[in-house]
């Protein structure tokens, strides 16, 4: 696997990426390096991925080595755990894991834990919790319950990037945005882009393009329009201060558009802007293949991490309940997979999965997930920041949206963290277990944000989340975090 | 009632009772003042720790207002909160302040005395008191006295327009199913407000726009949409031909245009010269760098997107024309008209007809677009003559159509529609009920083994995919279509939610002592039940407590009369019920209905708990304790007393259903559901005694002039999208009158658009 390095790009190489999908395009100016910051990506895969994903012999052995249910091959794990006390295997031999292979092939094993037991009751269950994974509150597809953890992480994190977060994905082809997996608040839906052309404009059409391009003109009339329009409300309001400032502050947020449109063409000298879209056959930003489109998205991502734009991006993987994604490039490796069958929908992987045969593609799926999570992974260790890399500055997060299985009661939100070693994350190869649902030793995935906040700085949010009376214990998992 | 307020906490910061000039002699003489200042400091020095504005501690009122003080008890009818006061720094059983506090010494309880009985003078006016935090401690009937002559007026505003408004002002989004920009956008209303209508802060902030700018919204697809409806529009608006056909429109097609767009999408008024003309710049300039044939939908797409980015579009203005004789303004015709739209519609006055295929292609309404007798209204001026506001409000109000086109695209198919009663009520009417019960988040509230403590019981097992459990899911989410014998194609039944909207829907129709017959009605409106292999719709009448499958063969048969003795009135519907009950069987499930009783049936004020600063929980579940015994256990120190008698008694009487509506058939622990409760000093004495259950509470609530009048301020409060004040006494009191003719909700409605709070807005 080739890798993009922002010392590379800087020494002139330009090296292939390893699957080729883009052409070599990230570069940053080395200064961003110079002051490490925080960043957080969040991975969510829809419809959840299984614990049999990511547990590692070693794993099951200090599971069964408790429990008079030994596990043998089972995708969902957790009503076999009778441990009381929390399981830590400190070298648990990722690479054994059926989906984790790939973080060994892309050299960040070593900065990789696994996180079980993790429940999440208050989201529902289903076939999507929605919003409720990344909220620790009830789901719901048509109104934000609470904020999200990115959008309280963007706040804090945002510092002068251009982006307070970037929200990107994949859906069906025909869908463009998915507003129920991030919130900036309750009723205030987080917009997920999930379409690869429409993210690349956001991010970095401007900065490709600079003031020539139509479409950076387009914007920009828009919103001299818009501030014009503005003020000439405002010069002609006869109301008082109160509604006044209701209109400021959407003068304010016009210019503040305009500010950051010229933050990025400003950027332009200082990022490398990957390939853009184009109208060629097998481009992959329109593949209907959708780990290509996903594998497109997370390049971007990759982009928009090392020049700077954001400190927070979440990876969204056929979220929000769409479930007809068809992973026809993943299910073409799996042995044994009928051609007939190349076409079949997420949902009817799912409710095959009884099948060992199912089994295997639904993991593959994941390893394929993993695999993009490894690959940026490695572009981010790849680049050295204070006295590590950029990677152990970066909490990366990968987890379902919905829990343990297809139909989630949410007992267990099986987690892959990777990087963040220089915030205290003790990504390092283990695995921890926490006790089943229902045990007072049981703890959530709020308890994973609050981790989280305390890695990157903000030690107020032990009590985030709506679970109030449900909460098992607030504060961070002391398991996989070690205050600096 | 003076409407200045006298803030205590204002004069410990700045005055020594007496001796500052700023709180020289009031009117009331000198001695009076001294008396009456006297009289603050004890309140200083003894109460106003805990009855703080607003109250902390448990405390159930403030008394840091002169107004508050002189203020009638909402406890008991006809005695000031003063006099309330002294009783209780009498009482030994109950003193006040609480007996582990220093009492009142007895010189300073005779200073209180000599200041009641001499009428409560006031020390002095604060120029810089606020009035009530919250509109609940205004005495209700300080609210229902109309001076004659009284010019009412509200206060100037900007609204944003909310996510449904935006929605609906857009044209044809194509078919929309599922969740998709249109259905969630990022315009959403303000929680913190008691209704979305309030729009108290709501602007355009920079997240707001930068997700309207994203290329599913005003980056792209609306515009697209906008121009298939101008496109549309020809017929009717021949000056758009050539904005269509010609290679190289004129500057006057080209503000021909812009006019349409503006007048017909984008701001559904006349738009001024000077809107015109930016918007016409505008589209010269992208005209400019694209001046084919060829591109010109994405012209005309990219200037309405940017259109729907003016003030005009986003905010909806009532700030009134020129000052009359008394400085009021009188809201113009335009203001006036999309005002009355936007109170009856999420819609503004001619805003577009939207299309879906829902059994061939429907339409909400004809090219004209909706409201458009309003729109006509307010182009000719005829808007401002009551009459016309009365005939638009009764017009548009509420009706019946067995196609149930206004429920749009996200019911869809025509089978799927006919599930839901053939009445209709006007997006805002509904609005105003589905806020005010405060239902509409059913479908989030979580509930573990909904059918628990039921005579279905063991048809919910612990697992979120026992039948009941799936039917219950179903009932609030929606998800399995189902296929009808003889009927082509699946289709929907219709939701909870719905079918309490059309419960109310087909009162509001029938509009005779409405208030009364939703707080009795034993008619409810259900869906059919289906025997499928899924399960998920097989159970969906067990939360009303049926045995018997419902059928599905005929409309009317979805209606179904259910046991008085289990029913009655919109409060013992399921999904009110469900909404404010807790996760499991044995929750509190009392204290959220209790208090919003208190809050929105008696219009009284319970501290919330970030006043009060403790740790409301009750103790860990138990099998041999009810919700009633774990929640009388943990609120029966007198602190939590000071809320919870405000909340429980009223809460209790529902514990014969369990916390997702079902009727318990046993409790528990096992015993007998237990529903009995009493209910002491409330603001109708009339309500004070014993109660077996909900039934018999709901019947005496639906019989007090109180709760009615409660009805109407909150009514009041979302039509008028804020909250009322006693200045709005003469609108409250011409709405009570209306109402009280027959117990029609839309003579109220009329009565309030007429008024003059509606009509008016306050000088500058």
């Amino acid at each position: 696997m080739s890798r993009i390095t922002r010392r590379r790009l800087l020494g002139g190489a330009i090296l292939a990426m390893g699957s080729g999908l883009l052409a070599p395009f990230t570069r940053s100016v080395w200064g961003h390096a110079a002051t490490p910051r925080p960043r957080v990506v969040i991975v969510v895969e829809g419809n959840c991925f299984y614990t049999r994903a990511v547990l590692s012999a070693a794993a099951q052995a200090a599971i069964n080595a408790q429990t008079n249910r030994p596990l043998t091959s089972e995708m969902i794990t957790d009503r076999n755990y009778q441990h009381s006390s929390v399981l830590e295997i400190p070298t648990s031999g990722l690479e054994t894991a059926a989906s984790l292979a790939p973080l060994q092939t892309h050299g960040v094993l070593g900065k990789s834990s696994v996180v079980l037991g993790l429940s999440n009751t208050i989201a529902g269950g289903g076939h999507s919790a929605f919003q409720g994974g990344l909220a620790s509150a009830r789901g719901n597809e048509a109104m934000a319950p609470s904020v999200t953890i990115d959008a309280v992480l963007a706040q804090r994190l945002a510092g002068d990037a251009p982006f307070d977060a970037i929200r990107i994905g994949i859906a069906s082809p025909t869908t463009r945005l998915v507003y129920n997996l991030c919130a900036l608040g309750r009723g205030r839906p987080a917009a997920v882009s999930t379409s690869p052309v429409d993210a690349f404009n956001r991010l970095f059409a401007t900065i490709s393009g600079g003031t020539a391009d139509p479409s950076v003109q387009s914007k920009a009339r828009t919103l001299d329009y818009a501030r014009a329009d503005v003020n000439a409300a405002l010069g002609a309001f006869s109301g008082n201060s109160q509604e006044r400032e209701k209109l400021e502050r959407y003068l304010a947020a016009v210019e503040a558009s305009q500010a950051r449109q010229q933050r990025l063409l400003e950027l332009a000298g200082s990022v490398v802007v990957p390939p853009g879209p184009t109208t060629m056959a097998g481009d992959p930003y329109l593949a209907t293949d959708p780990m290509t489109r996903l594998e497109v998205q997370f390049d971007l991502a990759a982009a928009a991490l090392l020049g700077g734009l954001s400190n927070v991006v979440v990876i969204g993987s056929g979220v929000g309940g769409g479930l007809d994604l068809n992973y026809r490039s993943v299910l073409e490796t799996v042995p044994g997979w009928a051609p007939i069958n190349l076409g079949m929908d997420r949902h009817t992987l799912q409710h095959g999965i009884a099948d060992p045969l199912y089994q295997q593609a639904i993991l593959a799926v994941t390893r394929k997930h993993v695999d993009l999570i490894g690959k940026l992974a490695r572009t981010l260790d790849d680049t050295p920041e204070g006295t590590g890399t950029m990677l152990d500055h970066t909490i990366i997060v990968y987890l379902g949206d919905n829990g343990e299985q297809h139909h989630s009661e949410a007992r267990e939100w099986p987690i892959l963290l990777v990087g963040g070693g220089a915030l205290g994350m003790r990504t390092d190869g283990r695995t921890v277990v926490y006790p089943r649902v229902g045990q007072p030793t049981n703890r959530q995935l709020s308890n994973l944000w609050n981790t989280i906040g305390h890695a990157t700085g903000d030690t107020t949010l032990n009590e985030f989340g709506e679970e109030g009376s449900l909460r098992v214990a607030p504060g961070p998992l002391s398991e996989i975090f070690t205050p600096v | 009632m003076g409407g200045r307020t006298l803030s205590w906490v204002a004069i410990v910061l700045s005055c020594a009772c007496g001796n500052d000039s700023r709180y020289g002699d009031g009117g009331d003489g000198g001695e009076a003042n001294a008396l009456a200042c006297q009289a603050r400091a004890v309140m200083l020095e003894h109460c106003t720790s805990c009855h703080d504005d607003p109250p902390r501690k448990g405390a159930p009122m403030p008394l840091t207002s002169l107004d508050h003080l002189r203020g009638q008890s909402a406890i008991h009818l006809g005695v000031t909160h003063a006099d309330r006061s002294l009783t209780r720094i009498h009482r030994a059983d109950r003193p006040m302040p609480p007996a582990t506090m220093p009492s009142v010494p007895i010189e300073q309880v005779a200073i209180l005395e000599t200041w009641v009985g001499a009428g409560m003078p006031a020390c002095d006016e604060d120029p810089g008191a606020q009035p009530e935090s919250h509109p609940n401690m205004i005495p209700q009937d300080e609210l229902f006295t109309c001076e004659p002559g009284t010019a009412g007026a509200s206060p100037g505003r900007v609204r944003r327009l909310d996510a449904a408004e935006w929605r609906f002002d857009l044209p044809n989004f194509t078919d929309l199913q599922n969740v998709s920009l249109a259905k969630v956008n990022p315009l959403t209303a303000n929680t913190a407000d008691r209704y979305s209508t309030y729009a108290s802060d709501e602007t355009v902030d920079d997240v707001v726009l930068d997700l309207l700018l994203e290329p599913g919204l005003l980056g792209g697809t609306v515009g697209d949409e906008i121009v298939n409806h101008l496109n549309a529009l020809r017929a009717e608006e021949p000056r758009l031909d050539c904005m269509f056909t010609q290679a190289a429109p004129a500057a006057a097609c080209v503000r021909d245009f812009a006019t349409v767009l503006l007048q017909r999408n984008v701001l559904f008024r006349a738009p001024t010269p000077a809107e015109v003309t930016r918007l016409a710049d505008l589209t010269t300039a992208i005209l400019v760098v694209t001046p084919d044939l060829a591109a010109r939908r994405a012209v005309m797409s990219q200037a309405a997107n940017t259109a729907w980015l003016s003030t005009g579009a986003l905010f909806r203005s009532e700030l009134g024309g020129a000052p009359e004789a008394d400085g009021r303004r009188k809201l113009t015709n335009d203001e006036l008209a999309t005002a009355l739209a936007y109170a009856l519609a999420d819609r503004a006055p001619g805003a577009p007809r939207q299309g879906f295929n829902g059994g061939g292609r429907v339409y909400t309404a004809d090219l004209a677009g909706h409201l458009a007798d309003i729109a006509a209204a307010g182009a000719d001026g005829s808007i401002q003559d009551p009459a016309v506001l009365d005939a638009l409000v009764r017009q548009y109000a509420a009706g019946t159509d067995p196609d149930r086109v206004q429920l749009g695209p996200e019911v869809g198919n025509l089978e799927s529609r006919r599930t839901h009663g053939i009445y209709w009520t006007s997006d805002k009417i509904r609005g105003f009920f589905r806020e005010w019960l405060d239902y509409g988040d059913f479908p989030t509230k979580f509930k573990d083994q909904p059918g628990k403590t039921s005579q279905f019981q063991l048809l919910s097992d612990v697992s979120i995919y026992s039948p009941l459990s799936t039917s219950y899911n179903q009932l609030q989410i929606g998800y399995y279509a189902v296929t009808r014998p003889g009927t082509p194609g699946s289709y929907k039944e219709s939701l909870m939610v719905d079918q309490l909207d059309d419960v109310i829907a087909r009162s509001i129709y029938e509009d005779v002592d409405v208030l009364k017959t939703l707080l009795t009605t034993t008619r409810f409106h259900v869906a059919a039940t289906y025997p499928d292999g899924f399960g998920s719709v097989q159970e969906t009448h067990r939360p009303y407590n049926l045995t018997e499958p419902v059928p599905f063969d005929t409309r009317e048969g979805r209606w179904i009369t259910l046991p008085a003795t289990e029913r009655s009135g919109v409060l013992t519907h399921p999904a009110w019920l469900a909404s404010h009950g807790g996760n499991f069987d044995d929750d509190p499930s009392a204290v959220h209905r209790g208090k919003w009783i208190r809050e929105n049936l008696l219009c009284q004020f319970v501290p919330p708990l970030s006043a009060v600063q403790v740790q409301a929980m009750v103790g860990p579940s138990d099998a041999a304790m009810t919700a009633r015994s774990r929640l009388e256990a943990a609120t029966a120190d007198e602190l939590c007393q000071g809320c919870h008698r405000l909340m429980n008694p009223l809460g209790l009487a529902f514990e014969t259903y369990n916390h997702a509506g079902f009727v318990r058939a046993i409790d528990h622990d096992g015993s007998a559901p237990n529903g009995t409760m009493t209910l002491e000093d409330t603001p109708d004495p009339g309500l004070d005694g014993a109660y077996a259950n909900a039934i018999e509470l709901n019947a005496a609530l639906a019989d007090s002039a109180f709760v009615k009048r409660c009805f109407v301020r909150q009514a009041f409060r979302y039509y008028m999208g804020r909250a009322e004040t006693r200045a709005d006494a003469c609108a409250l009191t011409q709405m009570e009158a209306a109402y009280d003719q027959q117990g029609s909700f839309v003579d109220m409605l009329s009565a309030l658009v007429q008024s003059d709070a509606f009509r008016y807005v306050e000088g500058n």
